[in-house]
């Protein structure tokens, strides 16, 4: 099944391919150094930080349709807000990444069908 | 044509920054984007725009950047006509009263349904605008009416002083 739905971009854009391909194109950038700077701030213990990069995460999940992080994006932006119960952290952002890539590769896919 | 109205963004993320900028544009408004508040700040000595939207946390990327209600202090101190709506992923009625508080005239929680709400927001700004002009337009004919009415008054009673006018006849 696939995890990423591409309609809100579709309406968005009313069909616009170029501007389609530019946004997604601006995701695929950010989102990997993203996963990354999240790890590295869970490490250094920088939860204010982590907190700011999933909350610039948060709203470019759900343009580009992946339904499925909606939900984990939020809460890792919670609890690094919060700093309440941090060490549920690597494994939320361990799914983020998991999923996040794969749900780039579909969309690295559509471009290529654009 | 009337020149387009200008809507100016601050946004220090480039994909919600283009999303807007090409949104608004395509709508017809006239669309400047700025990583920076400080940026836009600079421009506003020489470009002016009526309304700005301002991202509220503008040091995601750069630590050192002013806040976007930092920003809205400074705009509304140098130019109070700008009308600011603030854009920001924080869903928090405190961060939006807050908001207000200093001055913005709306709160839009950044997301799918953010960039036809900044429209209905700015259509909004501008029929407000149209309505105080409609009633400066009002209150000019009034008081017009109003001098008019007392001049006629007045030349009635100077022509019964002066006996020019009789109205026993």
């Amino acid at each position: 099944m696939s995890l990423i739905d591409l309609d809100f971009l579709k309406n968005f854009t009313k069909g616009d391919t170029g501007k389609m391909k530019k946004y997604i194109g601006m995701f695929l950038d950010i989102a990997p150094k993203s996963i990354a700077d999240m790890e590295r701030m869970y490490t250094e213990k920088s939860f204010d930080d982590l907190k700011v990069v999933a909350h610039s995460l948060k709203p470019q999940v759900s343009y580009m349709g992946i339904k499925s992080l909606e939900t984990t994006i939020k809460e890792i932006e919670l609890l690094a807000g919060s700093k309440t119960n941090v060490d549920s952290l690597p494994e939320k952002i361990a799914f983020f990444k998991t999923e996040c890539t794969k749900a780039c590769t579909e969309l690295a896919e559509a471009v290529a069908k654009l | 044509m009337a020149n387009p109205l200008k809507v100016y963004v601050v946004e220090d993320d480039n994909m919600q920054g283009e999303m807007v900028k090409d949104h608004l544009t395509s709508k017809g408004y006239s669309v400047k984007l700025f990583s920076t508040g400080e940026s836009f700040l600079s421009a506003l000595e020489s470009d002016k725009p009526e309304i700005l939207v301002l991202d509220y946390n503008l040091n995601a990327v750069n630590k050192s950047a002013m806040e976007g209600i930092e920003i809205l202090k400074r705009v509304k101190d140098r130019a109070a006509d700008i009308e600011v709506i603030m854009y920001s992923g924080q869903d928090s009625i405190e961060v939006a009263v807050d908001t207000m508080r200093y001055g913005a005239f709306d709160y839009v929680v950044k997301g799918a349904a953010a960039f036809t709400r900044l429209e209905f927001i700015i259509g909004k700004i501008q029929k407000l605008w149209l309505s105080q002009e409609n009633e400066s337009k009002y209150r000019k004919l009034n008081n017009w009416l109003i001098a008019l009415i007392a001049g006629m008054f007045g030349a009635i009673i100077v022509g019964v002083i002066t006996g020019k006018i009789d109205l026993t006849k």
